[in-house]
């Protein structure tokens, strides 16, 4: 399969005044196009760390990150929007719409930062809405749909112009537990059938099933990672030539 | 594009409503100050930017019109006989007594022009202007004055036609102007130079200045040279100069017009402040939508744009609102004692300054989102 992330030897480290804080120990990880992985561990693991760096908001420490086979770490403030805008989109726990733009209009935006205006953003606003069954929502304000479909204009926006890497922050966190599992089949049907690279950050065991790969984080390091899903044929094989051997699981 | 900043403008009405408040209280604050600095300064010297007259021959160092110092009448005919004067006339612009039909006194500043030359344009100067009732030809009487309409109540006239005392002599008002205010407390009575000469005590052989107009095609500085090489103990200046002088020792001299000027500034200031601070809370309470656009990809330029657009379209309704409710001002104030002027300049100019001012405002703002760190979009 397509590496679509590949983070080797990453850590990150906060500093607050005189105190640091170690996020994230020499973390390696590769994700794949085509496949949902799911990040989970408790609270201070350094998931949002992990999640913000592969999808290059954050810098690491140490370490490098390849984003569709682009190195990014020695990337400047104004290249890194760039790699964001053309390789990654994002799904956030509190949907982060924008309250005063139509669904449509919040899809439009990302269109827009992404080139494309006028006509064709606004009949491609509307087909990715229709992709997450929202068409008869179009014109609908954020506060007047439910947590459901505002994740889903969420998820339409965060695939405005085709991006290989979807990255989602708890997702379901602000959903009940029937909207929430929908929100992540769709995000499967994205991974499996769109050929994305699909990384949820969860705290949510029970939608655990709908992963492909769960990578479990605790103090900032990779403490195991379980395959969930078989039907990833060609996935390197276990002790193939990859050093990394939570890659290869 | 996706209308964000109109949207995030019109969203909370309130904010908008005190956004706008703040740029029309600015701009209208900014209108009345500049707008009596230019009424102040317009008024100073409008005697003689209206007049006429090409030339000013006043007493030597005299700084501004209401200081002039009468002087021999001679000299009129050696200015008259240099070449290049078409006409050259004696003027009168002095204070003198006024006392009201009360018993109460009024001080004023008698205008004496020649009367007979004011019928023909060609040859009138220094005359009145905006003639509301009657005319320059009833000044053709012994005691004659023309009034303006807005210094009525103040001398205590009731009606054209009513007699007063002006230094002792029988002034009789046969007609008014209107709108020619005194930047002194001293209204301008007009009257015929012969008339302001007993107003203003002055002997028959006595002048206070000769107004020059130059013969067409003549060079005016090198008249005014000529006429300065040929005349003694009086200054010959040009028009503008002496409008100039009169304007600049009323504003700057004074204080009057500095003081007028600090105030259009601390309007301005107060102006940014106000506006700053709306737009500011304004970018705060969409700072996690900022921060939402810079986590998705969007460069600072796309931020900034945003930014400036709200601040350009409170602009542009605050400029809106601000100079209607300044024309009322202005209108209002053409029926009192102190001129608000507004030409378009002005207007235009006050447009730009609230535009600088709401870019000021939104330039805060975009340094508080530079600052902003994407990540934030995962803090809850």
């Amino acid at each position: 399969m397509e590496t679509a992330i590949q983070v080797r030897s990453v850590a990150k480290t906060y500093a607050e005044g005189a105190v640091r804080v170690a996020a994230l120990h020499a973390v390696d990880l590769d994700v794949y196009r085509g496949e949902v992985l799911l990040l989970m561990g408790p609270s201070g693991s350094g998931k949002t760390t992990l999640l913000s760096i592969m999808g290059c908001i954050l810098r690491s420490s140490a370490g490098s990150v390849q984003i569709a086979g682009t190195e990014v770490t020695g990337l400047n403030e104004r290249q890194l929007p760039r790699v964001r805008l053309r390789h990654v989109g994002f799904v956030f726990q509190a949907f982060n719409l924008f309250p005063t733009l139509t669904a449509e209009e919040n899809v439009e935006v990302a269109l827009e930062l992404k080139g494309i205006r006028g006509t064709r953003a606004r009949n491609e606003a509307r087909r990715l809405l229709a992709q997450v069954h929202l068409a008869d929502k179009c014109s609908a304000y954020p506060a007047d749909l439910s947590g459901g479909q505002k994740q889903r204009v969420a998820l339409a926006r965060a695939l405005a112009g085709d991006p290989e890497i979807i990255l989602a922050d708890e997702p379901t966190a602000a959903l009940d537990s029937h909207t929430g599992r929908a929100v992540l089949e769709l995000l499967c049907e994205l991974a499996h059938e769109h050929n994305r690279a699909v990384v949820i950050v969860t705290h949510d065991s029970r939608i655990v099933d709908l992963g492909d790969r769960l990578v479990r984080l605790e103090d900032g390091k990779i403490s195991s990672v379980e395959r969930l899903n078989h039907r990833l044929p060609s996935m390197p094989p276990p002790g193939a030539s990859s050093p990394y051997p939570f890659a290869r699981l | 594009m996706p209308p964000l900043a109109r949207r995030n403008l019109f969203h909370d009405k309130i904010r908008l409503a005190v956004t706008l408040t703040g740029i029309t209280f600015a701009v209208v604050l900014v209108v009345v100050e500049l707008g009596l600095f230019l009424g102040f300064s317009t008024t100073t010297s409008s005697l003689i930017d209206r007049s006429g007259a090409d030339l000013w021959i006043a007493s030597h160092r005299v700084p501004y019109i209401e200081q002039g110092a009468p002087f021999s009448e001679r000299k009129l005919y050696q200015v008259r006989a240099t070449p290049g004067v078409a006409y050259a006339e004696k003027y009168i612009a002095r204070f003198a007594g006024w006392k009201r039909p009360d018993g109460g006194h009024e001080s004023v500043q008698v205008v004496g022009f020649n009367f007979a030359d004011a019928a023909d344009p060609q040859r009138a100067m220094g005359g009145p202007w905006n003639l509301a009732s009657g005319s320059v030809a009833d000044l053709n009487a012994p005691d004659a004055v023309l009034v303006d309409d807005l210094y009525w109540k103040k001398l205590g006239v009731t009606r054209v036609g009513e007699v007063f005392e002006i230094n002792g002599y029988r002034a009789r008002v046969v007609g008014t102007t209107h709108g020619i205010r005194s930047f002194t407390t001293s209204p301008y009575i007009f009257t015929t130079f012969k008339n302001a000469q007993d107003f203003t005590n002055l002997n028959e052989d006595q002048t206070v200045f000769i107004l020059v107009r130059a013969a067409p095609g003549m060079n005016v500085q090198q008249l005014q040279h000529n006429l300065q090489s040929r005349l003694h103990d009086v200054d010959v200046l040009t028009t503008s100069q002496f409008s100039s002088m009169t304007r600049s020792y009323w504003m700057f001299t004074t204080g009057a017009g500095v003081a007028v000027l600090l105030a259009a500034l601390l309007g301005l200031v107060v102006g940014i402040v106000v506006v700053t601070q709306t737009i500011y809370a304004t970018t705060m309470d969409h700072l996690r939508e900022y921060g939402t656009l810079k986590a998705i990809g969007a460069p600072n330029s796309y931020v900034y744009r945003v930014i400036l657009q709200q601040a350009g379209m409170s602009a542009v309704m605050g400029y809106a609102l601000g100079i209607t409710v300044s024309m009322f001002v202005v209108r209002g104030a053409e029926h009192g004692g102190a001129a608000i002027l507004l030409p378009w300049q002005m207007a235009a100019l006050i447009f730009g300054l609230t535009l600088l001012m709401c870019g000021i405002a939104a330039a805060v703002s975009i340094n508080k989102v530079t600052h902003l760190d994407p990540a934030m979009v995962f803090r809850n």
